[in-house]
Formats: C-alpha cells, structure tokens, sequence
C-alpha cells in the first residue's frame, strides 16, 4: 500500500498535489516532519548518546581482562588445532587421547616459551597444513579470506555505480511527459476504485506502471 | 507478458544475461567437477609432511632398561611403530611386525622399534611376551606421537639409512609392505648412483 | 511383507512422478488443458505411493522386521518407541525416504491448490517442476538408496540400533523432519520460479502466490537448524551449539539465501524490480539443499554426522548439475527479459537497506559456501590437505553478523524511496538509546571485549528498532498490530536479536575446566559450587549408563552419564545440564571410575556459558514471529473498497498518519512507513501514483 503510505505524508489530495506539478519528495529535508514545519530534531541527544556509548566502549575494553592465564593461552591454541582423529572438532573441544596429549604438549610448549604461532608451525611441520582449522593467509589456501573480501568489495562497487549511474540519470529524467503519464493513471486508478492492485493469485499484474520510467 | 520497456528508458537494454549467466555458469560446472572427482574422504591417503625429511629426534630409556636413540641407527633402515596394548588394530598389526623383524634379524639390515603411547609398562611387557617380539620399546613418552604426527594408532614410519622418513604407515602395517616399499627406496638410489 | 509394500510405494511414486511429467508435458507443448488436467492427478498417486512406503517402513521398524534391509541394519529390538519411529530418518536410505513423503505431500498440496488454475502454463509448468524432482528422490530410492531390499534373517537375529548418538535424546525425533521441510519446502517457491522463467510471466504474480510458502519453508527450516543446534549441545558434550560443520554449513546455507530472497521479494513486490536476481536466489537455495544433500550423503567431506558413505553420490551430484544447468540456462535466456526498468532512488531508503541485507547474506552464504567446499578446491588444485573450521567462519562471519544487527537496527524505521538524515535522526533517536541500555547493562554485569560489547549495543539498538515498530502497529490496530508480513517479522527480528545476543555472550564468555572430584569433595567454578556425590548405574532397554552424580549450587544433583549401547561397542558420553535464565552449567563425564570402588575419582568437565537458553528462546520467538507473518491479516483484500481510498482521504492512509490523534513525536512519524501495518499480501505491486514522486 505505497499509495496509502505516501498520503500520510500529504495534507492535500494526494492527486491533486501530484497534479499540481508539485510532488513532494520524500525525505529531501521536509520529509515528513512537514506537518510540523517548526519542528526539527536536535542533534544534542544523538551526541549524548555518542558520548555515552564511546565511554561504555571505552571502559569495557580498556577495563578488558587480565592479563591470559596460562591455561586461557593453551585454550587459545587449542581452537585452532584440529583434533587429528575426529572430524571437524578441535583439540580444544575432543576427547580423543591424542587431543589430551596435544592439550598437555602446547601448555608444555608455552611454557617453554614459545609462542603461539611458533606452537602451530610445529604442529603443521609435523602433522600438516590441514592440522589447523584456519588455513594459512599464503599460497592458494589464502584465496579462502581474499575471495570473500574481494567479491564484497566489489559488490558494493557496482551498487555504488549503478546509484551513481541512477543519480546522473535521475536528474534528467522527470519529465513533462512521465507527469502526464502518471497522472493520466491515477485518474484511472482513481475512476475505478475496486480495481484489485494484483490479480488474484498469480496473474501478472499490469507492468506498465513501473516502465512508466 | 513481456516489460514495456518504455521508449522512455535512455539507453537500450543491453543483452548481458545470457554472458552472466554462462560466466556463473562456467564457474559452477568447473565447481562440480571438482567435487565429481574427489575420492571419498576416508579413503585419501595420509600424507605426512615428514616424508623425505630428516626423522625427528627420538631417544629414550626402553623397556629391557637400555637407551634408544634414532641417531644410532644411521645405516639401517628403522621402522618405528606407535602402539599401545589397549588398541584392537595394534594387537592385530603385532604378528606382521614380529615377521618383519625376524626377516631382516640375520642381515641386520633393518630393525624394528615400538613407541608406546598412552600405556602402562606393565601392559606393554605382558603384550610382548604374549605376542613376541624382543625389539627396543620406548615407553612413556607420549609426545613421540606428537612428534610423528600421528593421528590414530597404529602408524608407523620407515626411516632409511641415512635417517630419511620415506614412508607413513597409517592402520596395521604389513610386512610385506614395508619390504616392497625398502626394495623400492634401494632400487632408486642405486638408479641415482648407478 | 513389508519390503513388497514399501517397494510398491516406490514404484507408485516413481510411476506417478513419470507419468505426470509425460502428461503434463504434453498437455503443455501441445496446449491441451485436459491433458494438463489429468497430469495434475497423478500428484495424488505420487502422494499414494509416498505413504505406502513410509507406511511399510514404519511398521517394519516399529515391529523388527529385520527382513527389510534397513531395519536389519539400523534398528534393534531394544530401541524405545520414539527412536524407532526416528530410526528411519538416522540413516541415509530411510531419510531418504522421508525428504520423498515430504516432497510427495508438497507436490499435492500444490496440485490441491491450484487445481482451478492448473491450465494455467506458469502452474504446469511448476507442477512438471516438482514432478522432476519427485522422480529423482523415488529414483534414487528405486535403485540406488533402496532401503527396502529384502534380506534373510537368522532366528533370534537383533540388529545393531541406530548411531548411538542418534537416540540420546528425544529432539532428534522433530530436528530431521522440521529440517526437511524447510528443505523441501523450497521446492515450491522454486518450481513457481521455473514455470515463470519457461512461460516468460514475469509480473509479481507468482511471487505473492508463493509467499507463503516460502515463509513456511523458511521457518521450518530455521526451527529446524535451532533444534540441531540444540541437539547437539545437548548430547555432543562439549558445551557447542554450532560447529561449522559441514552438515550444519548444508542447512545453513539455504537459510541464508532464503533469507535474503524473503528480503528483497518485498522490493520486488513494492517496485518491481530485482525479478531475476529474486529468481536467482530461489534457484540458488533450492540448488543449495540438493548441493547440501550431496555434501553429507556422497562421504567427500570429514563431517561429525555425514551420513555413511554410499554410492548415491555421482547420482545426486549429477541431478546438482542437471538444476544448475537447467536455472541458469533459463536465467540467461529470459533474463534480459525478465529485468525491470526500475531504480532506486537514493541508497538511504527501505529499498536501499534490503539491497545491503541481500549483499550482506550473499557474502555471508558465500563465506560458508567457500570455507565449507575450500578444502576440496585446494586438494584438485594442489593435493594438499587443508582444514577450514570454527575460527575462519567465526572470524569472516563476524563482521557481517555484526553489520546485519546494524541493519537491522535502521532498516525498518526506514521509508521507502528516500529517507532524510533529519527522518533518521528523529526515529532512531531512542532505539539507539535502547542499545545504549543494553550496553550499559553489559559493561555493569561485567562483559568485556570489543565484539562482543558492540554486539549488544547493535542487539539493543536493532531490538529498539523492531520494537518501534511493532509498539507503533498495535497502537493502531491492537493485536492485529502482530500480525501480517511486516509485523511478523519484526518478530522474527526480535527473535534473531535474542540468539545474536546469546550467540555473542556465550562463545565470548564461556569458562570450561575439567575438574577431578572424589566422592564429597566439592569444588567452585566460575561462580558455581559442584559437589560429587557418587555414582549410580542405571539400565535402560537400550543401553547401560553410569552416571556421576553432581550437586550444582548445593541444590539439584545433575547426572552426567556415559552410556554403552547394544552390544557396547563404544562408550558414549550423556551430558547433563543445568539451565538457568542466566548461565547453563553442562557437566559431562569424561572419566569413570574404576568399577567397584566407590572411593575413586571421577573426572568431569564443567562448561560455564551465560545465556545458553535464550538461543532456545529467541528460535521459539523467530517459530512465533514467522507464524505471525503467514497469517492473512484479513485486511486490505484488494477488492476492498478501502485498499484504493488513498486518493480519497487521509484516513485510510497507512498506519503512521497519525490518525491516532496522538501527537507526541514519535508516534507519528511512521508516515512512508506504511510496512507497520498490517502487511497485505496482494496489494505490493508497483503503483502509478509512485513514478511522479520519484522526480
């Protein structure tokens, strides 16, 4: 029910306002808030709320945990290790004898002071790439977080064309001719009040409407 | 019906579904090939990154109270075996390792030794000498397997004279196996130093 | 007995799904209506056969006629009656054999449906659709997944029970079926698509028509994945909900196309535009069920429930191939066609926003798609094993997750066309407020970590949003504010909201320890005190347990058990937890004690996660809300008189014209956003009064 929407929006007949020439656009500004011309939104509480939600942000990361505990650590490697007799489940989470024997090796190794990524390379040297749950950033297996980044970026380049390309277009395009067009419809649409907007259940409706641009 | 594409509309509607749908087209066969032409996942080998490196250090007291170290064994081919007394393939693997080692006891020219894991001494003598077997077991060292990667028990790796991995074992081994595969290993280093 | 019955059923159905596809093709190249009439028949025979066999192997199962091969294999005598009637779907042939009960009821009903408008080429033509898929399931059951091959039994013979894993617990009775029909379900929408791709009818009639089903699909389908979420932390033991696994991957990964199809339909429905890309997603999610159903019954992928491998694989594979074909052909052939001379005005609309959530969704179904297959692409190209788990999806998904409760937040207050800062600023200012209290309430209760705190300040602020939204619709029309596509789903928001927020809280703050106890001594643990008390062992028909027993809070004794089944085979681990609004407390055993001393220690590991049930709880809200959206609301037929007033008065103008007379700001500043109301199910089409707007 767009139209319905649209006459909220509208003080006059809504056709008579369209058949004035004088269509208002949808939020340029006036929006709706129209109805109350002196009325605007100040900006203060949306910078209140900013203030109050960085401070929140601020304290609950800086107030952020001590410092990892040995075992969190162990933890923390354990995740990324495959379980290499299970399927799919981590050291961290299997039962499997060796996974406890991997659990008790990276503490063993932390503590030797290794670091984490020093642990994981030794558990690929020995056991393979596939022993970790995320694959390495090289090589072909790096395609696996470069492609989603890549089709993203590149999906939201092309929306941003096809706005850019509507927004050039747009400015040219509201012609006499369209106001004519859709005028001569509504007085149509107006004429015959029971026309269902769809015929019943999967007929196609009328297409004209949207080609009328 | 079809779209009234207007008059009004600027440019004419280029044709491009036909190309981007033949490109996801493409994209997808090319997909399906390759998953038609995955084996099983239980069936792909285990490869070990170890094979054709230099074997992991591995020393320790044995059983019958002596030390083992891989580094003494230069010369010989190994076959280390990981086992442990409470797993069923083990026990089954047992006969082929003890013929393996009587096979090559007179040459010399290979030997066998067993890396417990998960086990307790005890077991492992009762094991031995129900199902024979005199070679050097390393008990109590757990992380060997960890060293070795290995996944499950029983796996085992042949190492040859001059301490190379050549080859991972996964599941019971067999001796003829491991010979073929001892045989092979000779003929292309004589093929490379003719 | 029961193996003629069921293989009946099966040639029944196969019969049926091949003469209705004759016929109806037929009917339809030469344009002979009663031909078409009779084709649609033969979906009551397909039916026919379908219950014929699911019939047949359930009596063989309920009564252990183990000279059905699948009984024989699957079940046993000492299985309790639920897992009995469930055994049929714990492996692959007898799933099998439900998704074709399913899909055999589907086409039926379709066939029942639109029995008036069968001669109508687009319902043919579906209807042939469904038929095609009808035979490849009764197909494959026919040859190579029979389950109902005929074996010879020895007096006294048992079987060896389904996977012990499989009947642990009662919710593994309603997780396949709920699951299959979502899956299945998809098969209308998308039968409907091909029949508009082959007819060339490209009006938003088919759509409306397949709305709703759509939205059952879909919501059996998320009701479905809760309940394997659910599942599998309650029998699996390690205090997870969702893994990545390959399997879940296969039913996540039609969730998220069908999400974004129900989506951007509506922008479909309301400006006409996006027809092929709304096509494409219907095709994408019915291939991705075949795909996921390739996935976890071919054995190519490592999966902790795959089922058994089999040698249906090249068969399901080839049908993938086959779907794929056929869409994109169709697609690249009527597209150019099928596209509409539409636009957008301005990014910052409602329009706008359902062109970022379909972007958001596509990306995130591509990150499962990719980290799910990944593995495989990279043995083809190098032979390399490689792994792609928890971490990669948490990590890539993250970011998605976190702009979809972004969205979600803005979206809805959102007009359609073109929204003003000045409108964004006024509607969101106290949603944001919301997410700011629910910030403030975390960081009092002691969460921290970036992610997870801008989780629930983007939860609070997309929950002020939808609850806008449906505080605005009930002003207006009380309960019927609830119902309609609109307000339904902006209870399935608050449903999604819910799980984010317990999805965020649980794996961000879950403590887990493995704790060694001998009988009286008791232990803490973040915050809960746990007291052993010793252990009992309990025989049931099915299997023997030892359970420890576990004081939670000096209150209630919890009893993590480890069971052995049948001819125990292997010990399987029966977690226990204790629930609570807050935190869940899951104990598993993992070690017992030896038998016979009752002095002796066991060791059990303790999950500590916050918000555990409010997963269960924001699936029941999401169950609830889809419902609320598939009800007619009863209102705006579009013969109503009332549907074409807008041109005659305010009064019927949507919900946000403030016809309350209430005139404190904020509840009157729906005004474009006529979706608060009571959604109507026809009246979506592209109106001529829009074009003179857009300028």
């Amino acid at each position: 029910m767009s139209r319905s929407g649209r006459t909220a929006e509208l003080s006059a007949t809504p056709a008579d306002r369209v058949l004035d020439g004088a269509p208002e656009r949808a939020g340029e500004g006036s929006g709706e808030p129209s109805r109350r011309p002196g009325h605007r939104t100040p900006w203060w509480p949306w910078l209140l709320l900013v203030a109050v939600v960085g401070a929140l942000l601020v304290v609950g990361v800086a107030g952020a945990r001590p410092p990892a505990t040995q075992a969190e650590r162990v933890n923390e490697v354990a995740r990324t290790v495959r379980c290499p007799t299970c399927q799919g489940e981590s050291v961290a989470q299997s039962e499997a004898e060796i996974s406890k024997e991997i659990r008790l090796d990276i503490a063993r190794r932390l503590e030797q002071g290794q670091s984490e990524e020093q642990v994981r390379d030794f558990y690929v040297a020995r056991y393979g790439e596939g022993i970790l749950l995320e694959p390495s950033g090289s090589g072909v297996s790096g395609l696996v977080w470069a492609l989603p980044v890549i089709a993203l970026v590149l999906a939201v380049a092309g929306l941003v064309a096809v706005f850019r390309r509507w927004q050039v277009r747009g400015e040219v395009h509201a012609t006499d001719a369209d106001e004519a067009l859709v005028a001569q419809a509504l007085r149509a649409d107006a004429a015959t009040p029971g026309t269902p907007d769809v015929p019943a259940d999967g007929d196609d409706p009328p297409t004209g409407s949207e080609g009328g641009r | 019906m079809d779209v009234i594409d207007d008059a009004d509309e600027l440019a004419p509607p280029r044709r491009v579904a036909p190309y981007v749908a033949a490109a996801v087209g493409v994209v997808l066969l090319v997909f399906i090939g390759v998953l038609a032409t995955r084996k099983p996942a239980e069936e792909r080998d285990q490869q070990s990154p170890l094979v054709g490196k230099a074997v992991p250090a591995l020393s320790g007291a044995t059983l019958d109270g002596g030390r083992y170290d891989i580094d003494n064994q230069r010369g010989r081919y190994v076959l280390i075996n990981f086992f442990a007394s409470w797993c069923i393939p083990c026990q089954l693997e047992h006969p082929e390792l003890v013929q393996f080692a009587q096979r090559h006891e007179a040459a010399g020219d290979a030997s066998v030794v067993s890396v417990s894991f998960q086990d307790s001494e005890q077991k492992i003598r009762d094991f031995f000498a129900q199902k024979g077997g005199s070679w050097p077991v390393i008990a109590g060292q757990n992380s060997a397997a960890i060293d070795f990667g290995v996944a499950a028990l029983p796996e085992s790796y042949l190492v040859d004279p001059n301490g190379i991995v050549v080859q991972k074992f996964v599941g019971g081994v067999r001796a003829d196996d491991v010979d073929r595969t001892i045989a092979e290993v000779e003929r292309l280093r004589q093929g490379a130093q003719p | 007995m029961n193996v003629a019955l069921g293989t009946a059923g099966v040639v029944l159905g196969l019969l049926g799904a091949l003469v209705g596809i004759i016929t109806l093709a037929v009917g339809l190249v030469r344009r002979r209506p009663s031909l078409v009439r009779s084709g649609r028949m033969y979906a009551f025979m397909v039916l026919g056969g379908g219950l014929l066999m699911t019939v047949a192997m359930q009596v063989a199962l309920l009564t252990d006629d183990f000279s059905v091969k699948f009984v024989h294999d699957t079940s046993s005598t000492k299985t309790p009656l639920l897992f009995k009637v469930a055994t049929m779907w714990a492996a692959l042939e007898g799933s099998l054999v439900l998704w074709a009960l399913i899909l055999s009821g589907f086409t039926a009903v379709v066939a029942w449906r639109y029995r008036d408008r069968i001669t109508d080429p687009l319902v043919g033509w579906a209807l042939l659709t469904m038929f095609v898929v009808c035979l490849f399931f009764f197909g494959l059951l026919a040859g190579p997944a029979n389950p109902f091959r005929a074996v010879s039994v020895a007096p006294g013979y048992d079987g060896p029970g389904p996977n012990p894993l499989l009947q642990n617990h009662p919710l593994m009775a309603f997780h396949p079926p709920m699951l299959y029909l979502g899956y299945v379900g998809f098969t209308v929408p998308f039968a409907f698509a091909i029949g508009a791709l082959v007819t060339g009818r490209v009006g938003e009639g088919w759509l409306l028509g397949t709305r709703r089903w759509t939205l059952f699909a879909w919501g059996c389908l998320t009701v479905g994945i809760i309940a394997g979420a659910w599942w599998s932390y309650e029998v699996l033991g390690w205090g997870g909900y969702w893994a990545w696994d390959p399997v879940e991957n296969a039913s996540f990964l039609p969730w998220l196309t069908g999400t974004a199809y129900l989506h951007s339909v509506m922008v479909q429905e309301r400006r006409g535009m996006l027809r092929v890309w709304n096509l494409s997603l219907l095709c994408a999610t019915f291939s991705l069920t075949i795909l996921g159903t390739f996935l976890t019954r071919s054995g190519v992928l490592d999966s902790v429930h795959a089922f058994s491998e089999s040698g249906i694989g090249p068969w399901i594979l080839t049908f993938f191939a086959l779907v794929v074909i056929v869409t994109i052909g169709l697609i690249g052939w009527r597209g150019d066609r099928l596209r509409a001379p539409g636009r957008i005005d301005s990014p910052i609309s409602r329009e706008g926003a359902f062109l970022a959530n379909n972007v958001l969704f596509a990306a995130f179904a591509f990150v499962v798609l990719l980290g799910t297959v990944f593995p495989l692409i990279v043995e083809w190209s190098n032979g390399e094993r490689i792994s792609v788990g928890t971490p990669y999806f948490n990590r890539m998904t993250m970011p998605l997750g976190l702009t979809l409760l972004f969205l979600m937040a803005v979206a809805p207050v959102l007009p359609w066309r073109k929204a003003s800062g000045e409108l964004l600023r006024h509607r969101l200012l106290w949603p944001a407020w919301v997410g700011a209290g629910v910030l403030a309430l975390a960081v009092l209760a002691g969460a921290r970590g970036l992610a997870p705190l801008v989780a629930f300040f983007l939860a609070g602020f997309a929950g002020g949003a939808a609850g806008r939204q449906l505080v605005l619709a009930t002003r207006r029309h009380g309960w019927r504010g609830l119902v309609g596509r609109a307000n339904g789903g902006m209870v399935v928001h608050l449903g999604v909201i819910v799980i984010a927020v317990a999805f965020a809280a649980s794996s961000a703050y879950a403590r887990q320890a493995e704790l060694t106890l001998v009988p009286g001594q008791t232990a803490t643990f973040a915050g809960h005190t746990l007291t052993y008390r010793g252990v009992v062992t309990k025989t049931f028909s099915n299997r023997t347990s030892v359970a420890a027993q576990i004081e939670v809070d000096a209150a209630d004794v919890y009893e993590p058990a480890l069971s052995t089944f049948g001819s125990g085979r292997s010990l399987v681990g029966t977690p226990s937890v204790r629930t609570s609004a807050v935190d869940d407390v899951a104990l598993s055993l993992l070690a017992l004690p030896p038998s016979g001393d009752d002095a002796a220690p066991v060791t059990v590991r303790v999950i500590v996660q916050p918000l555990i049930v409010w997963l269960w709880i924001g699936g029941g809200v999401m169950a609830v809300g889809t419902l609320l959206a598939i009800v007619p609301t009863g209102q705006r037929r579009p013969t109503d008189p009332v549907s074409a007033a807008p041109f005659s008065s305010r009064g019927a103008g949507g919900p946000g014209d403030g016809g309350d007379g209430g005139d404190r700001p904020g509840d009157d500043d729906t005004g474009p956003d006529d979706d608060t109301g009571p959604d109507d199910d026809l009246g979506g089409r592209p109106t001529p009064g829009e074009p003179a707007v857009v300028g």
